[in-house]
């Protein structure tokens, strides 16, 4: 907390300069507003959806700045209620001072300090923003809302090398941080199988990033590669011992525009946990869950889009069909699969609108959020939800 | 005094050039003089538009005069230049802008202040009609296909 004031205060400085006069041209304030609605014939998804839920707002309040050719910050406000799994209290989604330390004839190097958000995939830096995602929701096989706390943003330094040919756009980034939202009952039930009186505890992690577009800027490709320490630290009379979960995780994403206007995304994502010293309650082992999607998007006319996805999940690839899970845990198979069919629109109306709606068949309960369905022997493996937003802009 | 109305409003939409007039009328990208590039192809300007290429070949930054997003000539200038909508380059600015990856945008009220600020800002690019942007003291730039 104090690392965040101080940075606040640093922000707060840095507005302040003489250059305050020069606002509207060297900074932007900007913002939106995201209402959903979901209906689910059966289970829980953000809220009691199975009576219809309009548990999920999102909204953002943001400022960006540029002091000079070579310093800039930028900073998001974010509340986000979503069902049981987040309550809408305010947080400092982004808070960054990016130094562009040289230029090259055609490439830029630099530095951005401060709370960055985790670039892995196309979409997770700004998942929380609608109309940056491609669809209502993203693809909850990888974008997934259970374990979703410790993957949104971290605080440390993410260095960017960009360049260009005449078509082509290369970016590297090499990521050193601490990711927040690691000490929370979700993720904590999400390594450890529940809350136990303790703490989690992230130590630096480390990432790399490469992004290129290329083929006259039809073709995006993105591989994140990432090694993300994490300690646990007992709490009183606490029978979970001082032990460490790793998750190494590698991330590819590719991009194509197939015919004018139709493009195809597809994103794989592969983890490795790695639980060591949690015996004999949890003995030592490494998970590998797995997911990806394909999602074809048609950019129909200036007011409409319309897009199809197919996306599949498993919370362990060697056990794609659950049948060991159940065999050791007595829960359902379905709980560590998903497959899921999605179609939806998005309609624009005007610069500053969109509305969505989004319908899914789903086979598998694996991305369920758990405490919006508490009561396992509630869950049924085939149901559909059914996703209504209105989104609202303004910069 | 129907027909003087009729007259009346002929002479106010051919003055607004509510009608189209033919080539004058297309949209073309403008620059500062001191923009090194003459032509650029069509993927050039999106990643121009879209600040992924952010520094000229002389190594001024280049800096995007945009319209505002409810501005029929943005919307124009997006479709017939870029050939996207409005709302493919708007997510691509966005997932920076809301990542913290910063690129100050102009934007411009009016042709009249996009070619004001365009001339006057050294790495300025942005967009204009043809019929306005023909000899004004800015660079119109050629999108090669």
């Amino acid at each position: 907390m104090n690392k965040l004031r101080t940075a606040s205060l640093c922000l707060a400085l840095f507005f302040t300069t003489p250059a305050m006069a020069d606002l509207s041209k060297n900074g932007n304030v900007y913002g939106f507003i995201t209402q959903g609605y979901f209906k689910s014939t059966e289970n829980n998804f953000y809220g009691k959806s199975k009576d219809g839920s309009f548990d999920f707002t999102e909204v953002g309040v943001g400022g960006e700045y540029t002091a000079n050719a070579y310093l800039s910050a930028s900073g998001l406000l974010l509340s986000r209620h979503a069902g049981l799994a987040d309550d809408g209290h305010v947080r400092v989604d982004n808070l960054v001072f990016d130094l562009k330390a040289y230029r090259g004839e055609n490439s830029v190097t630099g530095v951005r300090l401060g709370r960055n958000k985790i670039p892995f995939g196309f979409y997770n830096a700004t998942r929380d923003v609608s109309f940056t995602r491609p669809t209502l929701l993203l693809p909850q096989s990888i974008y997934h809302d259970h374990s979703r706390n410790f993957l949104i943003n971290a605080d440390g330094l993410e260095a960017y090398h960009e360049r260009w040919g005449d078509d082509t756009y290369t970016k590297f980034n090499f990521l050193y941080e601490k990711t927040n939202g690691i000490n929370n009952p979700q993720t904590e039930t999400y390594f450890l199988g529940m809350n136990w009186p303790g703490e989690l505890e992230s130590e630096y992690a480390t990432g790399l990033v490469l992004n290129h577009a290329f083929n006259q800027g039809k073709t995006r490709v993105a591989a994140y590669y990432g090694h993300l320490p994490v300690k646990y630290k007992p709490g009183q009379m606490d029978p979970m011992p001082a032990g460490t979960i790793i998750t190494d995780v590698a991330w590819l994403s590719a991009q194509h525009e197939i015919l004018p206007k139709l493009t195809i995304t597809a994103e794989m994502f592969l983890p490795r946990i790695t639980h060591k010293g949690f015996g004999p309650i949890i003995t030592d082992r490494s998970t590998y869950p797995m997911g990806w999607y394909v999602q074809g998007t048609y950019a129909h006319t200036a007011e409409w889009e319309l897009y199809g996805r197919f996306d599949q999940s498993y919370r362990d690839k060697h056990d794609k069909n659950g049948e060991l899970f159940a065999a050791t845990t007595g829960r359902p198979a379905h709980m560590v699969y998903a497959s899921d069919w999605t179609i939806g629109a998005n309609y624009y109306p005007s610069a500053n609108w969109m509305i969505s709606a989004e319908f899914h068949r789903i086979k598998g309960t694996a991305f369920l959020p758990a405490l919006d369905n508490p009561d396992i022997s509630q869950m049924r493996e085939k149901w559909n939800l059914l996703g209504l937003q209105a989104a609202y802009r303004f910069r | 005094m129907t027909f003087i109305r009729l007259l009346c409003a002929i002479l106010i939409v051919a003055h607004t050039n509510a009608w189209p007039s033919g080539v004058e009328d297309n949209m073309v990208i403008i620059a500062n003089s001191a923009v090194p590039d003459k032509g650029i192809s069509q993927s050039q300007a999106r990643l121009i538009f879209t600040k992924d290429v952010k520094i000229w070949k002389n190594g001024v930054e280049t800096s995007v005069v945009t319209m505002n997003r409810n501005n029929e000539m943005y919307s124009r200038f997006a479709r017939e230049v870029l050939n996207l909508y409005p709302y493919q380059i708007d997510r691509s600015l966005e997932r920076k802008r809301y990542a913290g990856i910063v690129h100050t945008e102009i934007v411009a009220n009016s042709q009249e202040e996009m070619l004001q600020i365009v001339a006057n800002t050294p790495g300025a690019i942005g967009y204009a009609t043809k019929g306005v942007a023909t000899n004004k003291p800015v660079k119109i730039i050629e999108v090669q296909q």
